[in-house]
């Protein structure tokens, strides 16, 4: 922790895809001020423009938006678009930093983002890069209509305006007067703390292998303009078609690595790791969208190493029919009367193959971004061969230079929980180095004193908005503002140009306190951006937020209905009276503070439990850490060596000798939980220690409980000594104990134990560790014979490279096929035979020592942990985070999270920015002096409820609990307000504030004109 | 508990046909908790009836009641004036309460809205089973706490039969075998030469064969 009194409470965040938010929205939470500079016009990265993600087919806008909107309000995050860094100067925990910010020619400030000036700039015919230019944008532009800040930009290079000196029509039709054709680039200095650099990747588009024909073929396309093909709000609303002739293909081909994995045309020694997963994906949606298309994926090795992953593989083979094929297609023909596209390739009986397909799909590199260079060059730090920011296995996320970490795709490819991860721990590792300035960058506002309303009549006021021409174009909206004057309640009613922009908030402003009004529906937009701007409107003139209703007149009603102005109208009214009813009966709700025990438990004392423990106490927090076994490093304990020459050893001595010595870390080995009790900020638990128990509070839970090796029951393992596991192998290489030396013969087995029925996921690290000892072996004796037998060989990302440096030792790798594993007896040496799919014939092999690469599998104990803390695990045993892409280190219950082998099996480093990532996002709630309860939560009326247990069981967050006085009890602290428990109570003994079963009533009676 | 599943609309429909003014009567013990005839489940049939009789073009009116319990005349008392102001009740209760409000109501047809299934239990949400069937004389300490006669689509007192197969029962192969799950039990307790006794043929007297049943406690009557 820096001591220094000028250390800055303050961090840049460069870059503001989905792990740059998450950075900017874990570090504001702890108590930050944060700059995010993207160089985009927009921030939301690559994500927004993905369909749907894998495994789960959750649709990526709908889970990256509430990013966004939380990005965009929050007071103490500045986001700085078109904006890239100049220089850096100063030291950790105070650094000046100049960006230069590029001419928008749009104030920001003043622009609604209606899009009055797209509709009308002449200029239409630029590609849409965002949409890889399957359809045309203006030179007046937004990125793309989710994007923050919601404000246009114009393309200087295309502007007539700008160019030319003509036009000038956006500058006309803006009502808002944001457009400003004089702005000038300008520098921006910053002083912050630290840097978290969030600097997304390109996927490679030019230079793409050209026997592919990219560019000239017009249907052979990226994986990410399908992306953009297959999502609704896409250049084709989500419509696949075939570029050339606007058909839907019925035939698809989707080939893998193209530029990945590739050293001859792209110079990528690397694995793009998600590219088979979304391959996948694509090819699950193609076949949702439109019945039978046949999807093909041509690959080398199949990897779906992730949580989930292999059942997506086997479910997109088995239930959706998706063909996968392991071929490199060597090039592609186009047929020049109909466009189709011609596939020749090797089957696997090595007979060649041609096929036509419709549509050609490349899953192309994830390749450094085009800005990296030189931002790496401005802030001085050291980037690997492929341009990606260089880091270590042991410390993934620290950059060459203390206080600057490198998250998310800057640091190699990597798949959006990995990224998200990391963003939480960079906010875990930057907060430590400037604590001691927590709090004293926020900005907090002070509000007048509330108006006690209770027991007033309702005094209602309407506002309806203009929003440019896109209401008021289509709806009578002075008609409508006439028409609420005469609904009940109404005391006041009003139209606004723009509602949202400073003057129209000022409107309503006076408005309430003029007309004392105690109610106030805006019919505008949707409450998903713009509820909390008016709430805060209401709250800065002295009345309750919860006071408000939004009437959306724009989304569900102008724009859906434009063609029929009158009927558009006319279901405005609905609407507008629809929540004027509602609001009536709004009821003024307070938060509520609950306190908050600012300490951590961290179950488990490996690798995870010990980074986690370090990081809260970094940022000077207690932590107990309790540990089952009698001394620290669990799983790293075996770990020898790694990929890249860390030393993971002397990482676990210094975790040990930190934790140790940490003032703030108490340690109990030998130590189990017995019983714990609470909610987030205010738990009890009680500790286990050979029979003694110590009881301890504490506000929040990290899980990092480990997993087991498993113990393998195949190959005669347990029955021949020269039958080992690759842990053996790798203490022995270590200690010097194996009798290996440059004449023997050593033979690798992977997927032991896992991929099987039983245990239908990837061992994920099994690979890897295989290539690392072989190349262990190959290098202590470059004579002896190292045979890998495998399945897919599934060394992802940048550990691909160790891949091509064992066969550049002469490991020789076999495939074997799926069902015919090998068979192994034993003799004077071991006997391995292998059906060698390449050569068609059994090879034979006389080994000296067997090696089973087997998996990490989940601990039977832990079910009984689930259970304690009531947290979900996977069919897998492995636990559950709330969400498999952007809370993958959260548990649904507040205040707990899971990181390293507890959650799947992973790589040290993995295990190491998951634990810093589990400490960033508990240090979110540990660094309040106190916690809010939210509002809006269920309440239950205790003579109604006869104990049925249906929202017992039902809620997915263990809220409610029986109580001794025979009803249930909702803890406001603990609920998350979701409303399954009163939909499910089938004594109505539940009511949702601000959702009340009245409420709901009031507004279904009044959009159907009852009264 | 009383489990109780809902009878399909058309059913009530044509039960209120000749009726203008209905009274829909929840009852807020047994039924609410299976979810079938509580408050919640009262709001929504009467809903549906409206919407059906609306699309139809009938003039029907339907109101709304829960009752605390239907199996009692106190807590039926106070809705008999309400309750007559209709032309028939709609009873969302099991047929015991059915049964009580058509005894207690001044005469008025009252209907039932839902069928009683069993007494039995809830072991998750959504799911109920069968454990016990009423034979007023109870044999679970002969059977390790498993009853044959809830249990056994047979109600055999000495099994199993021949149609059990690997535990699971003919009539459904989705089913234990009631006498599969006590062998295993007994083993489990220690006392699996209990079953070497034979058990003679019960006395059904005490059950549905003896006609209505009937208790009385002199002790507690007043």
């Amino acid at each position: 922790m820096a001591e220094t009194s000028n250390t800055e409470g303050s961090v840049l965040v460069v870059g503001g895809g989905i792990a740059g938010m998450q950075a900017a929205l874990d570090l504001v939470e702890s108590g930050f001020y944060v700059y995010v500079a993207d160089s985009a016009p927009a921030i939301g990265g690559h994500m927004a423009q993905l369909d749907k993600t894998f495994p789960t087919n959750d649709c990526a806008m709908c889970t990256e938006a509430p990013r966004l909107v939380d990005v965009a309000n929050d007071l103490n995050i500045e986001v700085l678009t078109l904006t890239d860094v100049l220089a850096i100067e100063g030291e950790p925990g105070n650094f000046t930093v100049h960006l230069r910010k590029r001419a928008r020619y749009v104030d920001e400030i003043r622009c609604t983002g209606c899009g009055d000036c797209i509709a009308k700039c002449p200029v239409k015919n630029l590609p849409d890069a965002f949409n890889l230019g399957i359809d045309n944008r203006t030179a007046i532009y937004k990125l793309y209509p989710q994007g923050v800040p919601n404000v246009a930009v114009i393309d200087a290079e295309h502007c007539l305006k700008l160019t030319k000196d003509k036009c000038g029509i956006c500058e006309r039709v803006c009502q808002a007067k944001a457009i400003n054709y004089e702005a000038q680039d300008e520098v921006v200095t910053v002083h912050v703390g630290g840097v978290i650099v969030a600097g997304g990747y390109e996927m490679s588009e030019s230079g793409t292998r050209s026997e592919y024909g990219h560019g000239r073929y017009a249907n052979v396309i990226t994986g990410l303009a399908f992306e953009r093909y297959l999502s609704a709000s896409g250049p084709t609303n989500g419509h696949v078609v075939r570029p050339s002739d606007q058909q839907t293909p019925k035939r698809i081909a989707f080939i893998q690595c193209v530029g990945s994995r590739d050293i001859t045309s792209r110079g990528n020694g690397y694995c793009s790791q998600v590219c088979c997963m979304y391959s996948t994906k694509h090819a699950i949606i193609a076949k949702e969208h439109e019945k039978g298309v046949e999807a093909t994926i041509f690959y080398i090795d199949l990897r779906a190493h992730g949580k989930g992953c292999e059942n997506y593989y086997i479910s997109a083979e088995k239930d959706y029919g998706v063909e996968f094929i392991r071929s490199m297609v060597p090039a592609v023909r186009e047929n020049p009367a109909d466009k189709s596209l011609t596939l020749a390739y090797l089957g696997g009986d090595g007979e060649r193959i041609e096929r036509e397909f419709d549509l050609v799909v490349l899953a192309t590199a994830m390749e450094p971004s085009p800005g990296m260079a030189e931002l790496a060059r401005n802030l001085d730090l050291k980037l690997d061969d492929y341009g990606f920011i260089r880091t270590q296995e042991t410390d993934p996320i620290a950059t060459s230079r203390e206080a600057i970490y490198a998250v998310g795709l800057s640091s190699g490819p990597k798949d959006i929980p990995d990224s998200v991860m990391q963003a939480s721990a960079a906010a875990g590792r930057v907060g430590a180095i400037i604590a001691s300035a927590r709090g004293s960058r926020l900005v907090e506002k002070t509000y007048p004193p509330l108006e006690v309303i209770e027991g007033q009549e309702p005094r209602v006021g309407v506002f309806v908005c203009h929003c440019g021409i896109n209401i008021a174009g289509v709806i009578d909206v002075e008609a409508l503002a006439e028409y609420a004057k005469t609904l009940p309640g109404v005391v006041h009613s009003d139209h606004i140009m723009y509602s949202c922009s400073p003057d129209g908030l000022d409107t309503i402003r006076s408005a309430i306190t003029e007309h004392k009004l105690n109610r106030v529906v805006v019919a505008a937009c949707t409450p998903r951006t713009h509820e909390p701007l008016f709430q805060e409107t209401l709250r800065e003139a002295g009345i309750n937020r919860y006071l408000f209703e939004l009437a959306n007149i724009r989304d569900q009603c102008s724009w859906v209905h434009s063609a029929d102005e009158a009927r558009a109208t006319e279901k405005a009214r609905d609407l507008i009276r629809s929540a004027i009813a509602k609001a009536a009966l709004a009821e003024p709700l307070y938060t509520v503070p609950i306190s908050n025990t600012q300490r951590c438990l961290v179950i488990g004392g490996g690798a995870a439990g010990m980074t986690a423990a370090l990081t809260v106490a970094g940022q000077g927090y207690g932590v107990s850490l309790i540990e089952r076994d009698a001394e620290l490093g669990g799983h790293l304990r075996s770990i020898r060596t790694l990929l890249g020459g860390d030393a993971p050893q002397e990482l676990l001595a210094d975790l040990r000798r930190r934790v140790d010595e940490h003032p703030l870390v108490d340690v109990h080995l030998e130590t189990t939980l017995k019983e714990i009790s609470g909610f987030v900020g205010n738990f009890k638990s009680v500790l286990a220690t050979n029979g003694s128990t110590t009881e301890i509070e504490h506000g929040t839970i990290i899980v990092a409980a480990g997993a087991k090796s498993y113990e393998p029951t195949e190959y005669l393992y347990g029955e021949n000594a020269r039958v080992v596991t690759q842990f053996q192998l790798e203490a022995g290489l270590a200690g010097g104990t194996l009798p290996i030396d440059d004449g023997s013969t050593v033979v690798m087995i992977q997927c032991v134990g896992n991929r099987t029925d039983e245990r239908p996921y990837c061992g994920r690290v099994c690979c890897a560790q295989a290539v690392k000892n072989a190349i262990a072996i190959k290098e202590k004796h470059p004579r002896a014979v190292v045979h890998v037998l495998y399945r897919d060989l599934r060394v992802f990302g940048l550990y691909e490279q160790y891949y091509l440096a064992a066969r550049k030792l002469g490991v020789i790798f076999t495939r074997y096929d799926d069902d015919d594993p090998p068979k192994v007896s034993a003799g004077d040496k071991l006997s391995v035979t292998v059906n060698d799919l390449v050569r068609g014939e059994p090879m034979h092999i006389s080994a000296d020592l067997l090696v089973l690469s087997v998996g990490v599998v989940a601990d039977e104990a832990h079910e009984a942990l689930g259970m304690q803390l009531k947290v979900p695990r996977t069919s897998d045993g492995f636990f559950l985070e709330a969400h498999v892409k952007l809370r993958p280190v959260d548990f649904a219950t507040e205040g707990m999270f899971v990181c390293g082998l507890a959650h799947f099996p992973k790589m040290l480093g993995e295990s190491i920015f998951q634990a810093q990532a589990a400490a960033g996002r508990a240090l979110t709630t540990m660094s309040q002096e106190q916690l809010t309860a939210s509002a809006v939560v269920a309440q239950v009326e205790p003579e109604m409820c006869k104990q049925c247990l249906a929202c017992v069981r039902s809620c997915p967050y263990n809220v409610p609990k029986m109580t001794h006085m025979h009803y249930v009890q909702i803890e406001p602290a603990e609920c998350q307000g979701c409303g399954i428990c009163v939909a499910e109570c089938p004594a109505k003994a539940i009511q949702l504030r601000r959702f009340t079963d009245a409420q709901i009533m009031a507004q279904a009676h009044a959009v159907m004109n009852e009264t | 508990m009383i489990v109780a599943e809902q009878k399909p609309i058309g059913q009530v429909l044509d039960m209120i046909e000749p009726f203008e003014k209905i009274l829909v009567a929840g009852c807020a013990t047994c039924v609410t908790v299976c979810s079938t005839g509580g408050e919640k489940e009262v709001g929504i049939l009467a809903s549906a009836l409206r919407l059906a009789c609306a699309a139809r073009g009938l003039k029907k009116s339907f109101d709304e009641i829960t009752l605390t319990r239907q199996c009692d005349p106190e807590f039926i008392e106070p809705i008999k004036e309400f309750a007559s102001q209709h032309d028939a009740v709609v009873s969302m209760a099991c047929g015991v309460g059915v049964h009580f409000m058509a005894e207690h109501l001044p005469p008025m047809p009252v209907f039932p809205a839902v069928n009683t299934v069993f007494i039995g239990a809830n072991p998750e949400l959504g799911v109920w089973v069968e454990r016990c069937a009423m034979c007023g004389d109870c044999i679970l300490d002969k059977t390790g706490g498993i009853c044959p006669i809830a249990g056994c689509a047979k109600t055999m007192l000495n099994g199993p039969c021949g149609g059990s197969n690997e535990g699971m029962c003919e009539v459904d192969p989705e089913t234990p075998g009631a006498w599969a799950r006590i062998v295993e039990r007994m083993k489990q307790l220690g006392t699996l030469d209990k079953l070497d006794e034979i058990q003679p043929p019960k006395d059904w007297s005490t059950s549905r064969d003896g006609g209505p049943r009937k208790m009385i406690r002199e002790d507690l009557k007043l």
